[in-house]
């Protein structure tokens, strides 16, 4: 002690039992000591500091048999140091050269030594039998002596000090706001996505004063991060997988922790990162950006430094930058979204507008025989369709099918399907002919876009009271008389747009007295119950045999075969659309027909 | 110290100092203040002269605490000494820290 306190300079000498309330005690007037001397707050602070974390480790581990012993600060203070001895009779500690924060920043002890450390320019430690002794000097910021005299200066210095720290946030704060507002107006104004966040990050590293950056986003919440933005122009790095496994990327890392991660020359980037292609040493952070609970995307920024990247104001810029990021794209998404929903309902409606202009206005009146024809879509648009022709000789040409598929693309096919089968009456004397040219056109297109149409063609040759019959791949039509039999018809044939070359057969039969003929989609036959079991044909045949056997007029046997589908389903939505043509003998019963 | 409760937030406000001393009381005090609805802490530092690394412990054992609440610790209005021992030991990589 006669040695500290022979070197030039103002001496303190603080003796106290080993009691915490004591260190503070001590520490404390070991700092209006120093500022008594002149030392300026700043550093007067940080010595307090250093007093008590050293005091509290003296108290904390001395040994039993010293517990009547003192701890003791010696304080010199020279014009251009000061220096400080801490006395303790604990059983001493080997002393790291340059100790680190903990490894885990959730560690509820370990910085003390790191403290005086970092609030100190040296320090040393010596251990002795019955007492070691911490000595710690540091530099004074402020050595004129003329102006260490004047304690009004010191005081302006260390005031001087504060106001810097409370401009440079004013002027983080200040810059927030104002980018804020400004971008906000530009995406009013209709700015690009990529444009915007390009902008609006390179404010943010002017602000920060950070080196690098790149925003990633999620493509879905477990699927990859790609890369959006990035502050090396032309850089378009690897996507990266979310996976829980993914230990390299501290950009998975953060958005699967949900939490900040930083990295700098105590805690390096792995090998394996991405962003060690902005070189080394790196400093900085990964900051995941949620919107509403949902994965958005990552950020990290930083500079090219081994020291700690951002100071807390700096760190509170980013997330507000970062997450107001984060909000404006999920906006942007939203409206967009909401646009293409709009622009698709109206094509909807245009294309069922279409598709419902497609389905004949009156249907022809064949002498003996009514028709009735009706089509309901599961969705907006379908793509069922049927349509039917006289020819020159009276006898009529019905056609029925179901194009593979929903929406427009099915109303489109059905479209053209009506096209080309009202270009070709000649062919309607014979429907395998008319399905096989039908085929032909339709097959490069359909086959292009992986779709296929199911078709049925049924000429009725009114005088002669025949049909023929040919089909596509399309479910079998129902026939009944007054005999009370009802037969499915059901020739065989590929549907079209399967193969170019396809032959389609025929069938041809005398239709029975009174018949009722049903031509049909298979939104009937496979309507579904809430079991999920399909309705089949026997109801429908049962159907149509009562209504033949008792000449039922085509209005009510349509009303009982909606009544049987709806009854069937049991309010469930239907999955298909639903198409007929009913054909109905109009001879009353009785009467022998010509 | 004194202890508010304001929805999900458990705020302590009228702390002068936190260090050895008082560590332990503040940590268990707060502990024993958290309900089933508090899900974050806000400690108001305004008035906070001197924290050490004791102090910097309790601070990390409610953060600890918390996280099983899927919550946070947020420190309102540190004076500039006291903040930059919160950067220093780099505790503003794990506390939200808000000056007004």
């Amino acid at each position: 002690m006669s040695t500290f306190l022979s070197r030039p300079g103002r001496h303190l000498v603080v003796a106290f039992p080993p009691d915490l309330a004591a260190v503070r005690d001590a520490s404390r007037q070991v700092r209006l000591f120093l500022e008594q001397q002149g030392v300026i707050e700043n550093e007067s602070a940080g010595w307090e500091l250093v007093c008590a974390e050293a005091g509290n480790n003296a108290v904390q581990h001395v040994r039993a048999e010293a517990l009547d012993k003192k701890v003791e600060f010696l304080v010199g203070v020279a014009q251009d140091r000061v220096d400080l001895q801490v006395v303790d009779h604990t059983a001493g500690f080997d002393m790291e050269a340059s100790p680190e924060l903990p490894d885990d920043p959730l560690a509820e002890h370990g910085r003390g030594l790191f403290l005086m450390h970092s609030l100190t320019d040296g320090v040393n430690y010596l251990r002795g039998t019955n007492e070691n002794r911490l000595m710690l000097w540091r530099r004074r910021a402020v050595q004129d002596a003329s102006r260490t005299a004047l304690s009004g200066d010191v005081e302006a210095a260390a005031l001087e000090s504060t106001l810097q720290t409370m401009t440079e946030e004013l002027a983080g704060c200040y810059e927030s706001l104002s980018a804020i507002f400004r971008f906000t107006a530009e995406l009013n104004r209709g700015a690009q996505d990529a444009e915007f966040t390009q902008r609006w990050l390179g404010e943010l590293a002017q602000v920060t004063g950070a080196e690098w950056y790149v925003f990633r986003l999620a493509e879905n919440p477990m699927g990859w991060l790609t890369s959006a933005a990035c502050s090396r122009e032309g850089c378009v790095l690897a996507p990266i997988p979310l996976i829980s496994e993914n230990r390299d990327s501290v950009e998975a890392r953060a958005a699967g922790g949900r939490q900040d991660m930083w990295f700098d020359g105590s805690a390096p980037l792995l090998p394996g990162d991405s962003l060690a292609t902005f070189g080394r040493p790196l400093s900085g952070l990964c900051h995941p950006i949620f919107v509403g609970g949902t994965l958005l995307g990552t950020l990290a920024i930083g500079r090219s430094t081994t020291l700690p990247a951002f100071t807390a104001g700096q760190v509170n810029i980013i997330h507000t930058f970062a997450d107001f990021l984060g909000i404006q794209l999920r906006n942007a998404r939203i409206q967009i979204e909401y646009v293409q929903g709009q622009v698709l309902t109206r094509e909807l409606e245009i294309a069922a507008n279409i598709q419902r202009s497609l389905l004949p206005m009156r249907l022809p009146e064949p002498s003996g025989f009514h028709l009735a024809g009706f089509s309901r879509s599961a969705s907006k648009v379908g793509g069922d369709f049927f349509d039917a022709i006289t020819l020159d000789d009276g006898s009529v040409v019905l056609a029925i099918a179901d194009v593979m598929g929903k929406g427009v693309p099915a109303a489109l096919f059905a479209a053209t399907f009506r096209s080309y089968f009202r270009a070709r009456p000649d062919l309607g004397l014979h429907p395998e002919l008319l399905l096989s040219w039908l085929n032909r056109r339709l097959h490069d297109d359909l086959d292009r876009v992986d779709m296929f149409v199911t078709a049925q063609i049924v000429h009725i040759d009114v005088v002669n009271r025949t049909i023929q019959v040919a089909a596509a791949g399309h479910c079998p039509l129902v026939c009944a008389g007054l005999d009370g039999i009802a037969v499915e018809v059901a020739p065989e044939g590929l549907p079209l747009g399967i193969a170019a070359l396809t032959e389609y057969s025929c069938m041809s039969f005398r239709l029975p007295p009174g018949s009722r003929m049903l031509m049909l989609t298979d939104g009937i036959v496979e309507a579904r119950n809430p079991a999920g079991q399909l309705l089949g044909y026997e109801p429908v045949k049962d159907l149509l045999q009562r209504a033949a056997a008792a000449g039922q007029p085509s209005d009510s046997i349509q009303s009982e075969l909606l009544a049987l589908v709806d009854a069937y389903r049991c309010g469930l939505e239907p999955h298909d659309d639903l198409t007929y043509l009913l054909v109905s003998e109009t001879v009353p019963v009785g009467v022998k027909p010509a | 110290m004194k202890l508010e409760s304001e929805g999900t937030v458990l705020r302590v406000v009228g702390l002068a100092e936190l260090n050895a001393t008082n560590c332990v009381t503040v940590r268990d005090g707060v502990r024993a203040a958290l309900r089933e609805e508090h899900r974050n802490v806000e400690l108001d530092f305004a008035g906070l002269m001197f924290i050490d690394s004791s102090g910097l412990g309790a601070l990390v054992a409610i953060q600890k605490t918390l996280s099983g609440r899927q919550g946070f610790v947020r420190i309102l209005n540190p004076g500039s000494s006291v903040l930059q021992i919160l950067e220093l030991t780099r505790m503003h990589r794990i506390f939200e820290i808000v000056r007004n």
